[in-house]
């Protein structure tokens, strides 16, 4: 049991490592990736003109206009 | 062939060739307007398309070849190239004059070049995971270039129906979902360069557009520009698909926010779109090239906001080292935790948290997996032979 309990805390705690240091390679070496984006309508809401929560199944086979 | 159409007045108007401005003509053998120039083919629709919007005039630039390697060199008029960018050598002479369509926009540079190699440096000597024989690398060339851009306007709407899920495990609830919402895209930014890969011109985005300018040559000096070689009807699709993806990113936040769901997708959709306008911009980045264990590297930084973009090589040693300090750590308190629950009494309970801690176990390998491919990508487009060559050529 002790064996085993060493087994599964190294693959956790390698498992853990591995992830959290490629994680601070990312930010560190992948320049520029994140933030990619436009900056024109990042920020751009919709004009939402309808809006309807929880509908019944059965409505989506009618045509969505 | 004529390369002459009547217009609706009985005016002639002469056909220009997209890539390059030259006159075309129509080819019967392949019903397709021809470039006497640079032997491009365009179908009639297209070539109408690339005229409406067209300003009239161009500008002209020296293409200079390098008889040492073989380079060719743009360089805009009034302006002589004295050595090739690529290898060095003083050996460039004259070729031709090339015309090149005028943009009708520009963002000029507010980058200087020192500012551009400071912050390159910058990154590099704050990364912990570059090899050490980087940290003061010698720079082999830094090039401002204006890369050609289409900017796409466009009203965009779409109705949909959505499925989403609220809560989790037992107290999970499948519900639906109805939007509809409608929003103006302004200034959606393609590269029009076929030799620039769009997922690197993609990470210089955000351009700030509200800063374009109308288009004056004299912002071309002392920097190098391309001519665009994708016409806009090409990259509408790319641009439609760019609004469909923010759209929905948008629209799901909204549901998200109203409702608490989550795992949110459209089971119908019905979208519409209108390109209200496309303009052609010229937008400035500098191309920065080194060498590292003989490989070539190509960063480039955000001529306007100073964004720098590119993979740096990575040491894999220095990563193993790390990795393998931070797994010593956890060991002990991660295998004293296994231990505590294999001998633990409840086994219906341990079971349960055994098993969350494998599948997290699971987890965290995948992420770290797709986390190094994200990384050898980025550095692999950095060194790419194809962005290597769109900045030496100049």
């Amino acid at each position: 049991m002790f064996i085993v309990a060493i087994i599964l805390g190294f693959l956790l705690a390698l498992s853990i490592a591995m992830y959290w240091e490629t994680k601070e390679l990312i930010k560190s070496n992948d320049l520029g990736n994140s933030e990619a984006g436009y900056y024109d309508f990042a920020d751009r809401s919709l004009n939402i003109t309808a809006r309807r929560n929880h509908i019944n199944k059965s409505e989506i086979s009618c045509n969505v206009r | 062939m004529d390369n002459i159409k009547m217009n609706a007045a009985g005016a002639g108007v002469q056909m220009k060739c997209p890539a390059c401005g030259a006159a075309l003509y129509f080819d019967p053998l392949s019903g397709q307007m021809k470039c006497a120039y640079c032997g491009q083919d365009y179908s009639t629709s297209e070539v109408k398309a690339e005229n409406e919007f067209d300003v009239d005039d161009s500008i002209e630039c020296n293409v200079y070849i390098c008889r040492s390697c073989g380079a060719e060199l743009n360089v805009n008029d009034n302006e002589c190239s004295t050595f090739c960018a690529y290898c060095g050598q003083p050996t460039v002479v004259f070729d031709r004059v090339a015309r090149m369509k005028k943009p009708q926009f520009i963002i000029p540079f507010s980058i200087t070049k020192e500012q551009a190699v400071a912050r390159i440096r910058q990154n590099v000597s704050e990364s912990k995971y570059v090899p050490e024989s980087m940290k003061s690398f010698s720079i082999d060339k830094v090039v401002g270039i204006y890369i050609p851009y289409w900017l796409y306007d466009m009203e965009y709407s779409d109705a949909q129906f959505i499925e989403g899920t609220v809560g989790s495990g037992k107290h999970k609830t499948v519900y639906y979902y109805f939007r509809a919402a409608d929003t103006f895209f302004r200034n959606i930014t393609l590269d029009a360069s076929r030799q620039l890969n769009d997922e690197s011109s993609r990470r210089l985005e955000p351009y700030m557009t509200e800063q374009l300018i109308p288009f004056e040559t004299s912002y071309l000096s002392g920097f190098y520009s391309d001519r665009y070689d994708v016409s806009q009807g090409d990259l509408r699709r790319q641009a439609v698909e760019r609004a469909a993806e923010r759209f929905d990113d948008t629209l799901f936040k909204e549901v998200a926010a109203s409702d608490h769901a989550h795992s949110l997708h459209a089971l119908k959709k019905d979208p519409r779109y209108n390109v209200t306008d496309v303009k052609y911009a010229f937008l400035p980045a500098w191309f920065l090239t080194f060498r590292h264990e003989n490989k070539p590297y190509t960063m480039m930084v955000n001529g306007q906001t100073g964004k720098v973009v590119g993979g740096l090589p990575t040491d894999m040693n220095k990563l193993k080292v790390k990795i393998a300090i931070l797994t010593a750590i956890l060991t002990v308190p991660a295998s004293f935790l296994f231990y505590l629950l294999l001998d633990a009494d409840s086994s219906r309970g341990k079971t349960r948290i055994i098993g969350f801690l494998v599948m997290a176990m699971i987890a965290f390998f995948g992420k770290a997996i797709s986390n190094l491919k994200t990384v050898k990508k980025s550095e692999s487009l950095t060194s790419d032979y194809g962005i290597n060559n769109y900045s030496n050529q100049r």
